[in-house]
């Protein structure tokens, strides 16, 4: 596609130019991973909204949403995720700590597995999250809650 | 006594009767849920059989609809005539496909193809032909093709000749499912067997598959039992599988709960409310209880109204942990609210009805403090309100965006009101403002030192008061208790009508205060999140898309790309690969500008989906050496729009066999954001996400390196970017607001920094103007929403029949008075011509610009045509046939023209400026057989028509462009960014034309009620005038005031006013003349009688005394006997007249009219003549105010009269009896009546029916009487008079 006579030079190197953190999370942030574990394991929304950011509105693309995706406060949050654990039974849940990726200033990457039944004996459901933190006074706080594919 | 009003009884009945149904149809429901739920593992299976037998007949029908069309085409009369090569036919059957398709409501696609299947005419979706070699035949058959995206179900049919030769195939195809992992408002995955309906699934068998039938479905992780089914054509071939899992005691209990819920909540809510509404002593305590029951009731049961799945209900639209459980949805938020404002209007009603003395400075100060958190309690709700609710709150629109949006904005205006109450409750603490100018200094003084701490000292970050509504707020809490007795007494003394007008005023109030509130939330809100969220978004987009990048990496690897695809399959299969591939990977999810391109082993480019990267090369890139993901940068040739790519590719080998290759590109830009507004109309086709910005703040992104160039912006026309602001920029690297130019109007913008670039983020500036018409725009709907509630209040009054604020009476008022009739008339004469030319401004408005759109789109199509076969023309030369590499030059001339192109060659796409819609599937690479047939079979210059993707609809602009010289080719031009410009334009044009015939209606309404006040008043007053003069004051006269007719009409008045009052002095006086005549006369009458045997008397005794023969000591004591008598009674003459005479009695006291009664009337008992009776009922009466002794006077002569008429046999009855506040006395006899002639005048003075006395009796009675304020009437016949004296009940003579 791209190979014509106005393509400029092509500068094509073994691996992207590293631009992330690599290695384990810094405490803080690996305790916020924790809670948000925690939070989804245990279904407890008022938990979640802690780990949530407080001054901004928090960007949520899942497919339980009927509207879609948007952008909702954190006391919407806690309601909304307060219905979604209710609804669907959290089985599993889990943050890969290997996956977290930190970028210079203040934003982590994080993805998360989320194993849930829409029953008590009804199938189970595999969604990955995408989570992104954002540093707000030492503290790590979720920003975007993202739905992968 | 009175009784108890039957209203009560009713609500009480009503609210049993309701509590008793809510009560047993909760019993019943619970009986019924456990019967359900026993039954639940036996219906399990027969649910199952249920669903799978759905699936069947959903399959049938589609299956015959197929068929069916099938059928009709093979069978038209054109369709043999097009094959025969008839002129014309062709052309014809393109209308006649076309007519068949839009009359059948599954709307399949249809085709006629020749053999060996090259498509002649079609209308619709069609499959291409190549898909089918191999599959369809000249032979009735049903099948599936299940590509990557779409799965389709194909009906042909052969084509026979006259001879029964075959000539060809007809097809008719219907979309089953679409999965392209997108879900927006205009586009959606479906499977149409499926259904909506959890638990089936179901998998399609292509008919280009070789694999035998196996077992579709892997067996369920958790071991649940299903019912597998596989679903054949008519001839028996395989179309599809279906697994249906048994549905779980929830999912068939679960809506039966919910039924009987609702259905309990609505009947104990309206019990509640019929408890809560009754009229009683405490109604305070009632009203206060039976809200606070009407709020919890559904925090227990859930609302009966709306449906489960409504917006109303939904926490994605608003919700808040603020108030714990009482605010997690729109609806929790407006019963809240409404409960608040209940329990507000109660704390202020109770504090405004004390009466109270200005309070001393020390506790008005107090008081005013105390205010301070109630205020801060308003404005906070309203923040956290405006923090956590998704919509645009600040639209408040003449007609409403949505229900959600409605039922948040009348909250927040209840929420405004029940601070209110709350501030003038605390307020009424306070007292009256003084009447001394000190007292009201000191006043002025506490408030302004309370304001201004307020101001200075209030934690902004926390709520941050809105100085302006704020303030409004108090003072207009404050208006109530400064003057309380004055507008209590003013409001009492109002009719309801006053008083809904007044509330009307409150409400319009109230939203004026409401809109500029949400206003300065949301700049506050937008603010904090373009800085705390936005530029840290923006400043880790480098990172972000190489993270992305990387998970796709990963992703494709699990995808086994290729893999199960051995090479030689029909290219056409691969089409629809690189959308899938690109739309499973968050590359996709996440929007960015990235494309995904598929390579055979050969390196050719077999699949490529792109989004905003188009193709602008004609060599492919070279293939990968590994199958390792290799991952660099290129860059983007002009014509690509420039910048960057990361490129990442590697090759997809399986089992030591080279399969391909795949390339993944992402753009270096920033059009995923999810705040960002896009230029390109169909990228909502693809985006996820909702836009973050509002109606008011759409958010422009800006980029510039350090040279200041401009590196990127979503803004048509970005600002440059001065030196000043640059080094301002560098030193305040997190960030600043400042304002700038950006497409033409200034905006607020964020300018912050990254090591590598300088960004601004901005939206428009609200000015004065759009300010101003937007505060307008909510009062006045706000207010009309009023209106409605009130008719609304208006027809329940009525159906409960209640006589006040019902529509009989606003009928009656309406009627009644000149002045309302006069100013409906008027509104009704403005609202009919207000109503045509808003519909008729519109739609000439929307016509012409659609006239425009098209007339515009023309011109441009044929300065692309020229383009097109220039270029065409040129790349010929270089080789015959049309070249590839097309793409390329549309995607420059579409630059160009500023409009997207499609090229179409023999029906097919052979290049277009966005391949991306065509290799998604979304657009369909076949031009519209009415396209074909207008331009390519009936030569017409230009044709413009309508399509459509999902719910996105848009118009098209064709032109005939000459490629080759086989078959002109068509040229198309979809108007989709234009048609948002016209979209965009009539939303503005709708709401100004809304918003001025508001105001023109106001404003008739205001001008229309002035004039029929100016007309109504004079009339208004003469009718007053009159009715002054009917009561007797004739002294009344009207001013005029004004110069038409109406001065006529109050000359007349007045001149007649002024002749009565004439006439009425000479009728007195001439009244007073014969009254005096009469007197005389009577007085002489009266006196002569007497004075005769006077006379006699002395001229007797003169005669005697003079012949002393007669005994003079004799004569002399019979004359002087006689003289005396007569004398008596000239003295009881006069002393009749004088009593007739006497002023009113000025010695007024409580009398017991039965002790009076009987005293007069017991002296009588001793005297009476054998044959008369004298009976005397006299029970326990009311008191009046009365002179003792002229009641007495009036009683005995009643009691004479009664005398006189029975003579010496009769019965007289007195008695005593108490009506409405007044008391009577009755006097009876059954003497021989009076006739009706006498009777009309028995209270004349001086008139009798009797030989002796004065006439006076009865006169002086009704004197008495009327001087007590009361009356006597006389009801007489054969059988007997009947007298009645009545006087004023002591307490009723109080009241008066």
């Amino acid at each position: 596609m791209l190979s014509t006579p106005l393509l400029a030079l092509s500068l094509a190197v073994p691996a992207a130019p590293r631009a992330f953190d690599e290695g384990p999370p810094e405490p803080a942030l690996a305790t916020r991973l924790d809670r948000i574990e925690t939070a989804f394991r245990s279904g407890d929304a008022a938990s979640l909204r802690l780990s949530l950011a407080s001054s901004t509105k928090v960007h949520v693309d899942l497919p339980d949403l009927p509207d879609g995706p948007g952008s909702y406060g954190a006391g919407q949050l806690q309601v909304m995720f307060g219905h979604i654990f209710g609804a669907f039974g959290t089985r599993e849940f889990s943050i890969h700590r290997d996956g977290v990726r930190v970028s210079r200033p203040g934003t982590a990457f994080a993805r998360g597995r989320w194993v849930r039944r829409s029953q008590p004996d009804g199938p189970e459901t595999v969604q990955v999250l995408t989570f992104t933190l954002r540093e707000e006074k030492g503290d790590w706080r979720i920003s975007e809650i993202r739905s992968s594919r | 006594m009175r009784g108890s009003p039957p209203g009560r009884h009713t609500a009480a009945a009503s609210s049993f009767a309701l509590a008793v149904a809510a009560t047993l149809t909760a019993v019943a429901g619970a009986a019924h849920l456990r019967l359900e739920a026993s039954r639940a593992p036996m219906a399990a299976e027969e649910r199952s059989r249920a669903r799978l037998a759905a699936v069947e007949v959903r399959l049938r029908r589609l299956v015959l609809a197929a068929e069916s069309a099938a059928g009709r085409v093979a069978t038209l009369p054109e369709t043999l005539s097009a094959l025969a090569g008839e002129p014309g036919a062709l052309a014809r059957l393109f209308a006649t496909l076309d007519a068949v398709r839009l009359s059948d409501d599954e709307r399949p696609a249809l085709a006629v193809h020749v053999l060996p299947l090259a498509t002649r005419a079609w209308s619709g979706r069609i499959t291409d032909p190549r898909a089918l070699q191999g599959i369809a035949g000249p032979k009735r058959d049903v099948f599936v093709l299940a590509g990557s995206v779409t799965t389709t179900l194909v009906a042909t049919r052969p084509i026979l000749g006259p001879d029964g030769r075959p000539l060809g195939i007809a097809t008719a195809e219907l979309p089953v499912a679409i999965r392209r992992n997108i879900r927006n408002e205009y586009l959606s995955d479906f499977d149409r067997l499926a259904g909506e309906q959890a638990g089936v699934e179901v998998r399609y068998v292509d008919a280009r598959d070789d694999v035998p039938e196996a077992r579709a479905f892997p067996d369920l992780a958790d071991g649940a039992a299903a019912l597998e089914e596989t679903l054949r054509a008519p001839d028996g071939g395989t179309l599809a599988h279906v697994r249906v899992r048994p549905p779980s005691p929830e999912d068939t209990l679960g809506p039966l709960s919910a039924a009987y819920r609702r259905v309990v909540s609505g009947l104990g809510l309206l019990a509640l409310l019929a408890w809560t509404l009754r009229d009683t002593p405490r109604w305070r305590l009632r009203l206060a209880a039976g809200a606070t029951a009407l709020r919890a009731l559904p925090l227990l049961l859930g609302p009966p109204v709306p449906a489960a799945d409504s917006r109303l209900l939904s926490a994605d639209v608003y919700a808040s942990t603020a108030l714990g459980p009482l605010t997690r949805s729109p609806l929790d938020l407006l019963l809240t609210s409404v409960w608040v404002l209940v329990l507000a209007g109660l704390l202020f009603e109770r504090a405004a009805s004390r009466l109270r003395p200005p309070a001393r400075p020390a506790v008005a100060l107090v008081v005013y403090l105390a205010t301070l958190p109630a205020l801060g309690g308003v404005f906070a709700w309203v923040a956290d309100t405006s923090a956590n609710c998704s919509l645009d709150l600040e639209s408040i629109a003449l007609v409403p965006a949505s229900a959600a949006h409605l039922v948040l904005q009348i909250s927040l205006l209840l929420v405004l009101a029940a601070g209110g109450l709350v501030l003038g409750a605390i307020l009424c603490l306070a007292g009256p403002v003084p009447t001394a100018a000190s007292g009201r200094l000191v006043r002025l003084g506490s408030a302004t030192l309370v304001a201004l701490a307020a101001f200075r000292l209030w934690p902004r970050d926390l709520i941050g008061l809105p100085l302006v509504p704020a303030v409004a707020l108090v003072l207009l809490a404050a208006l109530p208790g400064a003057g309380r007795p004055a507008w209590q007494d003013r409001l009492g003394s109002r009719g309801p009508g006053a008083l809904a007008g007044l509330a009307l005023a409150t409400v319009a109030l109230l939203a004026l205060m409401l809109y500029p509130t949400l206003v300065h939330y949301g700049e506050k809100n937008a603010r904090q999140q373009i800085e705390h969220d936005h530029a840290p978004l923006v400043r880790r987009q480098p990172q972000w898309r190489e993270y992305v990048l990387r998970e796709t990496r990963q992703r494709i690897d699990v995808l086994n790309v290729l893999e199960d695809l051995p090479w030689g399959s029909a290219p056409p299969l691969l089409e629809e690969l690189a959308f899938a591939v690109w739309s499973s990977t968050d590359l996709a999810a996440f929007g960015f500008s990235s494309a995904v391109e598929i390579q055979d082993p050969a390196g050719s480019v077999v699949s490529r989906f792109a989004l905003n990267l188009p193709a602008v090369g004609g060599s492919p890139p070279p293939l990968p050496q590994s199958d390792e993901w290799v991952t660099g940068r290129d860059d983007l040739p002009a014509a690509g729009g420039g910048g960057q790519v990361l490129h990442a590719r590697r090759l997809l080998s399986y089992h030591g066999e080279v399969h391909g290759a795949v390339h993944v590109y992402v753009k270096d830009d920033f059009w995923n954001l999810p705040f960002i507004r896009p230029r390109d109309p169909y990228s909502v086709l693809y985006r996820t996400s909702t836009l973050g910005t509002t109606r008011s703040r759409p958010l422009a992104l800006l980029a510039y390196d350090r040279s200041r160039r401009l590196l990127f912006s979503s803004a048509e026309q970005p600002p440059a970017l001065s030196a000043t602001l640059l080094e301002r920029v560098r030193r305040h690297g997190e960030g600043f607001w400042t304002t700038l130019a950006v497409d033409g109007r200034p905006q607020h913008t964020f300018l912050f920094a990254d090591s590598h670039a300088l960004y601004g983020l901005a939206y428009p500036r609200m000015g004065a103007g759009r300010f101003t018409a937007d505060l307008v725009e909510a009062g006045a709907g706000l207010t009309l929403l009023a209106l409605v509630v009130l008719f609304g209040v208006l027809l329940v009054r009525t159906a409960l029949g209640r006589a006040r604020l019902s529509l009989p009476s606003l009928l009656e008022a309406v009627t009644g008075r000149f002045t309302l009739r006069l100013f409906a008339a008027f509104v009704a004469v403005a609202i009919v011509p207000v109503l045509v030319l808003q519909v008729v401004v519109r739609g000439f408005v929307a016509d012409r610009l659609r006239s425009e759109a098209e007339s515009d789109a023309l011109e441009r199509a044929a300065v692309a045509k020229k383009a097109v076969e220039d270029y065409v023309l040129y790349q010929r030369g270089e080789a015959p046939g049309l070249q590839p590499g097309l793409d390329a030059g549309l995607v420059y001339i579409a630059s160009l023209v500023g409009n997207d192109l499609d090229v179409f060659h023999h029906g097919r796409l052979v290049a277009s400026s966005k391949r991306e819609l065509y290799d998604s599937g979304l657009l369909h690479p076949r031009v519209p057989g009415t396209a074909f047939r207008s331009l390519v079979l009936d030569s017409q210059p230009a044709i413009v028509g309508t399509e459509g993707i999902g719910g996105f609809s848009y118009l098209v602009a064709s032109v005939p462009v000459r490629l080759d010289a086989s078959e002109a080719g068509i040229l198309s031009m979809p108007l989709g960014l234009r048609q948002k410009e016209v979209e965009a334009v009539l939303e503005d044009l709708d709401r100004t034309i809304r918003l001025a015939s508001a105001l023109f209606l106001v404003a008739a309404g205001a001008l229309a009620h002035s004039m029929a006040r100016r007309i109504s008043e004079p009339i208004r007053e003469v009718t007053a005038a009159t009715r002054r003069i009917a009561e007797g004051d004739l002294a009344i006269r009207v001013a005029a005031t004004s110069r038409d007719e109406l001065l006529a009409l109050v000359d007349s008045f007045n001149r007649m006013a002024a002749d009565l009052e004439r006439q009425r002095a000479d009728l007195e006086r001439s009244n007073r003349l014969a009254a005096w005549a009469e007197m005389a006369r009577q007085v002489a009458h009266e006196v002569k009688n007497p004075l005769t045997p006077i006379q006699l008397s002395a001229e007797h005794l003169r005669r005697v005394y003079r012949d002393r023969d007669v005994d003079f000591a004799a004569t002399l004591e019979a004359c002087t006997e006689t003289i005396l008598k007569q004398v008596r009674t000239l003295r009881g003459i006069v002393t009749e007249f004088s009593a007739f005479a006497r002023p009113p009695a000025t010695r007024l006291e409580p009398q017991d009219l039965q002790e009076l009664v009987s005293v007069v009337v017991r002296p009588y008992g001793t005297a009476l003549p054998p044959g008369v009776r004298l009976v005397l009922e006299a029970p326990d009466v009311p008191q009046v105010n009365a002179d003792r002794r002229l009641l007495e006077r009036a009683v005995v002569n009643l009691v004479e009269n009664a005398l006189q008429a029975v003579g010496e046999r009769g019965t007289i009855t007195v008695r005593l009896q108490a009506g409405d506040d007044r008391v009577e006395v009755v006097v009876e006899d059954d003497g021989p009546g009076v006739d009706a002639e006498a009777r009309a005048r028995v209270f004349e003075p001086f008139f009798s029916t009797k030989t002796a006395g004065s006439g006076l009796g009865l006169a002086l009675v009704k004197k008495i009487a009327e001087d007590h304020g009361g009356g006597v009437a006389l009801d007489s016949g054969p059988g007997g008079t009947r007298a009645t004296l009545w006087l004023p009940a002591a307490s009723a003579a109080q009241r008066l």
